[in-house]
């Protein structure tokens, strides 16, 4: 790369300023003092809009002190505003590297990270800012922010109820984003009392009126949320959020000409609005539209994120797994006995494969709660190195089980996932069973096994065609980044479907594979096939799941609040030609589950 | 390029005949579309094919040289041996008809080929066509004393047929086939004053080999308390997997697993050799093998987590040792037994080990599977594991013969022509009481067989 060439990373710096440097070569904070006029410059030019005049500026100050956290700083925002977040995201962190204080430049990594979608990043940075500033009304709420995002709900409330005390009002950003949390929580009357508090200390901004119209609709009041959405037009005239959400209850009011022509009202499409568009499409019959959409929808989402399917990371994670859990060495490996208490149902499959659909059918029964995408296997495997004192990564450190004084670590890492659990509140009273139904915790399956060996694990298989074009058809960012792209999609279905197979060649596990399709063809022998395997008697309640007044946060809500369709089965066959370049990509996949490319 | 061409052939055939079968692959690979009217290159072709084990590729090479070579293109006796080669392809291919046509041509060539006449005779057995078979075992005998191929073929139909007694004389000849290695190493046959037992009751110690697979051992182990009545010492050299099995055994004194800690012996015999001399009918004996208490409840516990409650525990075992002369048609896939997998009420419990048990990766059964072969580590596992088993289904293994000689309750699926040990009809077999036969009703008809068996089971629970 030649010194002139800017950094790859899009910051518009030389490598040798950017991306390229040692953060041991770093000046100490402050050392960047004389250059503090031109840097205020710079600012002041980035707020009055000449970002190209404050850019060159920039260009020059990094060029002398490429670490002053202030000119990174202005640089950041001025790239964040440009919807450039991958360089934003790249200048914060540095901030943070070489000042790990730096609040501002924590909580506006905290921000820019969840734009990105790349909620581990947004966690971690919260954290910090919590850790760095415990009395911080803001920090406490970007956390309660992080912690929501990343569907803990529960540790999130508490954090915006931190916030609202540390500011000593009822601050209504907070506000609106606790009722939000509440909402995801299923907390639908708590939820509709924020919104009312909100309403009355003043007309609310657009942005509220927004969750609260989300909320009805979640409810499944969509006469309400209609109404709440027209006043959130009146507030914010052409604001795309508000359109976007009046198409979706549009939609799921059967009015599908009327949401189109409210999306194509929008003007530049975000992503969101283009994803939406392509399922409104698929629904009325127009793959090749609805194609067109979701393609540009998925372009523009990795333009705008930097982000896109970690192939070389999940191929790498993929074979460590696979080569670790091998039946010589499964066989020393020890279980952890069984805790009393509710025990966990495992909802395992990719993404789109109809687990939202399996928990909502299960937890229909009065012994079932539903627990929704638990976080907490992948908190497990994160913990194994620590729990078990290894110097080993995981899966490699659960060897570390064959020492004599660390033999009891499956019981730790057990505890762990059920006091969470409890914590969550999730259980009910005479419920024996939860489930968790966290999308591609099959990637863990050897963990699982030894960690909860009785529980029993549903493993949802569906036409990988379908689920892979359900996956593009969606915004969803499980699996380092799979469904960014077709390609990826498709690549990480591979992968992991390769993975399971070796899972369950390997090992011994409490494992009952369920067709999504036969879910559709047959639900009542299907269901019962599920009861039996949980040991759970028959309960005609399960065969209703649409009436299961349980809010499911996931992008399937919608569906599983319909009765039982067949709408997406082999709903691929629509897309043969579009899908054509990665059903060779797909083909062992179907050959070992069952499934023809006819 | 013609000589060219005939160079590259002679190569591959020189590296087919060194066994050097990959490069020979290779090397006729390179020639592409060129061997197709070549009937010798086609025959060579499908040779190399069938060594690779790939006998869907092979028959139709050869069998197109076969179609050439009439028409000319091959002298007659190299005619007569792509005939003789197509037998046993179509046979691997469990297509017995086509088998027997080309054992017919091959004998209309070369009506004296002993080797084509054992090969038809196996085709005939196929085809379960006894007296065609023995017609043919008969005739390559007579012209082949010495080959053990068409003895011991012609001993395993007898035994089929209930012929116990002609059947053991040819059972014999099994040492003498190309490939079987000898029961006892060269040095320790080497030692002085040791003689071949033949059941007379003796004063000294004798050494029993268990030779031949596991399911023969277990099979055969009833008679070790009739050799130990008739020596003064009995002692058992048998494999480590084997002895949970041998160690149940009354009367034997000493058990060996190394030949260098083999002591004196006066006499010996295989254990395989023990019904012959016994003079033996299929005679039940059973039960003779038990789990350990300890065994069995530590799979209690292990299965308790595993199976779900209330359902029945069907083991299930579809493919033996791939290494076996008759795998090719005892052994199933789980894809083959699919319609298993709709059994109401069922957890089956795949108890498959070895490179097969990969396949429940790629299954998708209704019914509960759980693939618990991993984790059994050896027939002391197994038969604690059957001991937790309502009833066990499984194709021709060894876990057949341990379920049978513990008498728990086991349903066989045979091949259409099954193993000679368990008759040609009926689904009662005098070796094991608690063991029940499926018989394929066409050979490789696997999912008729496992629909007989969803059929049964389910009268088995009203």
């Amino acid at each position: 790369m030649g010194a002139t060439e800017a950094c790859a990373c899009g910051s518009t710096l030389r490598p040798l300023r950017c991306c390229a440097m040692d953060p041991a070569t770093a000046s100490p904070p402050g050392s960047a003092l004389m250059l503090a006029p031109q840097i205020r410059e710079a600012e002041a030019l980035r707020q009055a809009g000449e970002s190209g005049r404050a850019l060159a500026l920039l260009q020059e100050v990094l060029e002398l002190a490429p670490w002053a956290p202030a000119a990174l700083s202005v640089l950041a925002r001025l790239h964040w505003e440009a919807g450039l977040l991958g360089p934003a995201f790249v200048l914060l962190e540095r901030i943070v590297a070489v000042d790990t204080g730096h609040q501002e430049a924590l909580r506006d990594a905290v921000r820019v990270a969840l734009q990105r979608g790349d909620v581990f990043a947004a966690l971690r940075h919260a954290r910090a800012a919590v850790r760095g500033d415990p009395l911080s009304a803001d920090a406490h709420h970007l956390l309660g922010l992080a912690l929501t995002t990343a569907n803990r709900p529960v540790p999130g409330e508490h954090h915006y109820r931190r916030a609202l005390e540390l500011a000593g009002r009822r601050e209504p950003a907070v506000l609106g984003n606790l009722a939000a949390n509440l909402k995801a929580q299923g907390r639908i009357a708590e939820s509709r009392t924020l919104y009312a508090e909100l309403r009355a200390l003043g007309a609310p901004p657009a942005g509220v009126l927004l969750g609260e119209a989300r909320m009805e609709e979640a409810a499944g009041a969509l006469d309400r949320a209609a109404t709440v959405l027209d006043e959130a037009e009146a507030a914010a005239p052409g604001d795309a959020g508000v359109a976007l959400a009046r198409a979706v209850v549009a939609a799921r009011r059967g009015a599908r000409e009327h949401a189109l022509s409210v999306l194509d009202g929008i003007g530049a499409a975000e992503p969101a609005v283009l994803m939406e568009k392509g399922r409104l499409l698929d629904r009325m019959g127009r793959p090749a539209e609805a194609f067109a959409a979701w393609s540009e929808g998925k372009r523009r989402l990795r333009e705008a994120t930097g982000q896109d399917y970690g192939a070389g990371e999940a191929a790498d994670e993929a074979a460590r797994l696979g080569g670790f859990f091998t039946p010589e060495r499964r066989r020393l490996l020890p279980r952890a006995p069984v805790a009393p208490g509710a025990q966990p149902i495992f909802i395992l499959g990719f993404p789109r494969s109809g687990t939202t659909l399996v928990e909502q059918t299960l937890s229909a029964h009065p012994a079932v709660a539903a627990g929704d995408e638990l976080p907490l296997v992948g908190d497990l495997a994160a913990m194994v190195p620590r729990v078990l004192s290894s110097p080993l990564g995981y899966p490699e450190a659960l060897a570390d089980l064959w020492m004599g004084d660390e033999a009891d670590g499956l019981e730790t890492l057990r505890d762990h996932y059920l006091r969470r659990v409890r914590g969550m509140g999730i259980v009910g009273p005479g419920q024996a069973w939860f489930t968790d139904k966290m999308p591609l915790n099959e990637w863990h399956l050897g963990l699982i096994g030894m960690v909860f060996p009785a529980s029993p694990m549903i493993l949802l298989v569906r036409h990988p065609a379908d689920v892979v074009l359900s996956v593009f058809g969606n915004e969803l960012t499980h699996g380092f980044h799979c469904a960014f792209s077709l390609e990826g999609a498709a690549r990480h279905f591979a992968l992991a479907s390769e993975l399971v197979a070796q899972y369950r060649a390997n090992l011994a596990l409490r494992l009952l594979p369920v067709r999504y399709e036969d879910l559709v063809d047959d639900q009542e022998a299907t269901v019962r096939r599920m009861l039996d395997f949980v040991g759970l008697p028959f309960d005609p309640a399960c065969l209703a799941p649409q009436e299961n007044r349980r809010y499911a946060r996931t992008a399937s809500y919608a569906q599983v609040t319909e009765k039982l369709y067949d709408r997406s089965r082999y709903r691929w066959r629509a897309y043969r030609e579009q899908l054509a370049p990665v059903l060779p990509i797909l083909a062992p996949a179907m050959a070992r589950l069952g499934y023809s490319d006819e | 390029m013609s000589d060219a061409i005939e160079q590259e052939l002679a190569a591959a055939a020189v590296a087919e005949r060194e066994g050097r079968i990959g490069e020979a692959a290779a090397l006729l690979r390179g020639l592409g579309g060129a061997i197709l009217d070549r009937p010798a290159a086609l025959h060579l072709a499908g040779v190399v094919a069938a060594r690779q084990g790939d006998f869907a590729r092979a028959a139709p090479l050869m069998d197109r040289a076969a179609k050439l070579g009439a028409k000319g293109g091959l002298e007659a006796a190299a005619l007569a041996l792509v005939h003789r080669n197509r037998i046993e392809v179509h046979r691997r291919l469990l297509n017995p008809k086509a088998a027997i046509a080309a054992g017919r041509d091959a004998l209309t060539l070369a009506p004296d080929d002993p080797v084509a006449l054992n090969n038809l005779a196996l085709a005939h057995f196929d085809a379960l066509e006894i007296d065609a078979a023995l017609a043919c075992y008969d005739r390559a005998i007579a012209l082949a004393p010495d080959d053990p191929a068409p003895r011991f073929g012609r001993g395993e139909v007898l035994l089929a047929c209930g012929d116990f007694a002609r059947g053991w004389e040819g059972y014999g000849w099994r040492f003498r086939l190309p490939g079987v290695p000898a029961p006892l190493p060269a040095e320790v046959a080497a030692r002085k004053r040791i003689r071949r037992w033949q059941g007379r009751a003796m004063a000294g110690t004798l050494l029993v080999v268990a030779d031949q697979g596991f399911g023969d051992v277990v099979q055969f182990a009833r008679y070790l308390p009739w050799a130990a009545g008739r020596c003064g010492k009995l002692v058992v050299a048998a494999s480590p997997e084997m002895q949970p099995v041998v160690a149940q055994m009354p009367g034997v004194a000493e058990r060996v697993v190394a030949w260098d800690r083999l002591g004196d012996f006066a006499a010996w015999a295989t254990l395989s050799d023990l019904p012959g001399l016994a003079g033996a009918m299929p005679d039940d004996g059973a039960p003779y093998l038990a789990s350990t208490h300890e065994d069995r409840m530590r799979w209690a516990a292990r299965l308790g987590e595993l199976v779900p409650r209330g359902m029945r525990r069907v083991g299930l075992v579809w493919a033996g040792r791939p290494d076996h002369p008759f795998d090719f048609a005892r052994s199933a896939s789980l894809r083959a037994l699919a319609p298993l997998g709709d059994a109401a009420g069922v957890a089956w419990v795949a108890l498959q080990v070895g490179a097969a048990a990969a396949q429940v990766g790629a299954s998708a059964w209704r019914a509960p599977l759980v693939n618990l072969g991993p984790e059994i580590a050896g027939y002391a596992d197994t038969m604690a594991v059957l001991d937790g088993m309502d009833l066990v289904v499984t194709v021709d293994t060894s876990v057949a013969h341990v379920a049978g000689a513990m008498g728990r309750p086991c349903w066989l699926l045979l091949a259409r022509r099954p193993d000679w040990r368990w008759g040609l009809a009926g689904e009662e077999t005098g070796w094991y009481p608690s063991v029940r036969l499926f018989r394929q009703k066409k050979l490789g008809d696997w999912a008729g067989v496992a629909r007989d068996v969803v059929r049964a089971l389910s009268a088995r629970e009203g």
